[in-house]
């Protein structure tokens, strides 16, 4: 999926694809889906500071495979009478509800001083339109799955299932099919906001075709990944990918290491607190994870690796996201919209920098305001900056008004400098 | 699981089921009357009462993890964690008391 501006040393180019490609910046998969909330008889503030953002606990129940990390006692529910959806049709585990859910975006942008649109305001009522099915759950306690689907795109989007320790006394899940490869501590739309993490979404290698990106660190590719919560504050993914525009027969790699200092743990236990004696470290939690990807793309011409760190520090209603990415490609192809290489760039190995801060406040349960600093840095091509300050305000849990502005600055290495700045609204809504 | 006394008591005190479930504020001991009053201001910031009520109720969530002693005080600290919830120590405290309180008339 796209997320970003792309990179060019043309100017023209730059404006031509920053006014295709900046609409994209509205466009969000869904993780957070009320199949669950009406499985599991609970409010979307469960596991949500602001869907699809998730709080610790929701972090411990998608980890463990979307099943209530404290457990389900199926005889104590039935007894108690309670409309039990995970109540489960004989031994097979199909719910008795099917857990399906849609979600539902429409956008309103005014791009400001987009080059390709000759600096005027161009105010679209039609900024874009998505609407997802999603479904969601877990057998038993056994097996998680998910499947979405794209209806306004017609693509179908994350689809797999993962075996929950299916080898007894080894806390390790095996996940299988198409999804996000788990690197970073969150999902490239893990906000509550509208723009993704750009620093997840940074290209450097371009199909000569299409012009679309070779490789993403959030593409959502086929593969087979091992993850699990091995301590209760230090969880683990590994896995193995097809990878992306091949035409040989090796595979990507990707591992990812997380642990957590304060709050409640992985498996969502609530820390000890003397509630007669409170202090701030009883609200402060820090999480800090580390990754790597290798894989090949140009028809395996290009080899490439990444390397990421992140931290998110959460107090009380504040949360702090800080994320860096290091990358290299001993071969990228480097094409503008058109597919025509740029000679400056193209075939030359290529470092790539890209980071992000992001600043939350909840200043109440329906209103959340942040701001976000991202920076993408690919060599031989240009240096994209972003300052996107946003408002969200949500009436009820699965509705959500978003007020966006996202102002870029692309230097090129030739010296010129590009800024197109975007305000974008958003309705969305899951039912 | 209730036994038949808990079961009369529960009924004296709730009404209804599910959605539909009501709390008998009569058989609130005054001094717990503004605690309930706060339970009702600060836990419907998140969700609905019928689920703490119902979760009173049944000495279960309505996801079927067991809502006993132990754990509702893990599961109050979480509350007062969560961001937004708009929740002090103190008003934690007294919310667990009259849950307590209740979850106690019920079982007796």
């Amino acid at each position: 999926m796209k997320k970003t501006i792309k990179k060019s040393k043309k100017g023209a180019v730059v404006a031509v694809m920053g006014a295709l490609l900046f609409p994209s910046f509205m466009i969000s998969k869904a993780y957070a889906i009320p199949a669950f909330s009406r499985m599991y008889q609970k409010e979307c503030a469960t596991c949500h500071t602001m869907y699809p953002e998730r709080n610790e606990y929701g972090e411990a129940f998608e980890k463990n495979g979307y099943y209530p990390p404290e457990g389900v006692s199926k005889a104590a529910t039935r007894t108690a009478g309670s409309p039990n959806v995970i109540d489960p049709l004989g031994a097979v585990g199909i719910p008795s509800q099917v857990p399906v859910s849609f979600w539902g975006q429409a956008d309103i942008t005014n791009n400001k001083n987009n080059p390709a649109q000759n600096n005027r305001p161009q105010l679209n009522l039609d900024g874009g339109t998505s609407l997802d099915l999603m479904a969601g759950g877990n057998f038993l306690g056994k097996v998680g799955y998910w499947a979405d689907y794209d209806l306004a795109g017609n693509q179908v989007g994350e689809v797999f299932l993962q075996l929950m320790k299916p080898i007894p006394g080894i806390p390790v899940n095996i996940k299988i099919g198409k999804f996000e490869p788990k690197t970073s501590l969150w999902k490239s739309n893990n906000n509550a906001m509208i723009a993704d993490f750009g620093h997840l979404a940074t290209n450097v290698d371009r199909n000569p075709t299409t012009g679309e990106p070779n490789f993403t660190l959030d593409t959502q590719q086929n593969g087979v990944e091992l993850n699990g919560v091995l301590l209760p504050r230090l969880f683990f993914a590994t896995g193995i990918t097809n990878g992306l525009h091949k035409k040989t027969n090796g595979k990507d790699w990707y591992g990812h290491i997380s642990t957590k200092i304060g709050g409640a743990d992985f498996k969502g236990v609530e820390p000890e607190m003397d509630l007669d004696k409170t202090s701030f470290v009883d609200f402060l939690s820090l999480t800090i994870g580390g990754y790597g990807y290798i894989g090949s793309s140009n028809d395996s011409n290009n080899h490439f690796y990444r390397t990421g760190i992140d931290a998110e520090l959460n107090w009380k209603q504040a949360k702090l996201k800080i994320g860096g990415v290091y990358g290299h490609d001993n071969n990228p192809s480097v094409v503008d919209s058109a597919g025509v290489a740029d000679p400056l760039a193209d075939q030359l190995a290529a470092n790539s920098k890209m980071g992000m801060v992001q600043g939350e406040y909840l200043l109440n349960p329906s209103l959340l305001t942040s701001l976000r600093y991202e920076i993408e840095d690919v060599e031989h091509q240009n240096v994209a900056r972003r300052i996107i300050p946003s408002v969200v305000y949500s009436p009820v849990q699965n509705v959500k008004l978003i007020l966006e502005y996202v102002s870029e600055n692309t230097s090129e290495a030739a010296g010129t400098k590009i800024r197109n700045d975007q305000a974008n609204f958003r309705v969305s809504f899951a039912l | 699981m209730l036994g038949a006394a808990g079961s009369s008591m529960a009924a004296q005190i709730f009404a209804g089921s599910g959605r539909d479930i009501s709390l008998d504020a009569s058989v609130i001991p005054a001094y717990l009357k503004p605690n309930l009053e706060l339970m009702q201001k600060k836990c419907s910031l998140c969700h609905g009462l019928d689920l703490s009520f119902g979760s009173i109720q049944t000495g279960v969530t309505p996801s079927g993890v067991p809502f006993e002693k132990s754990g509702i005080q893990s599961l109050g600290v979480r509350m007062l964690r969560k961001p937004g919830s708009d929740m002090t120590t103190a008003e934690l405290k007294k919310i667990l008391e009259l849950i307590n309180w209740l979850r106690e008339e019920i079982t007796k």
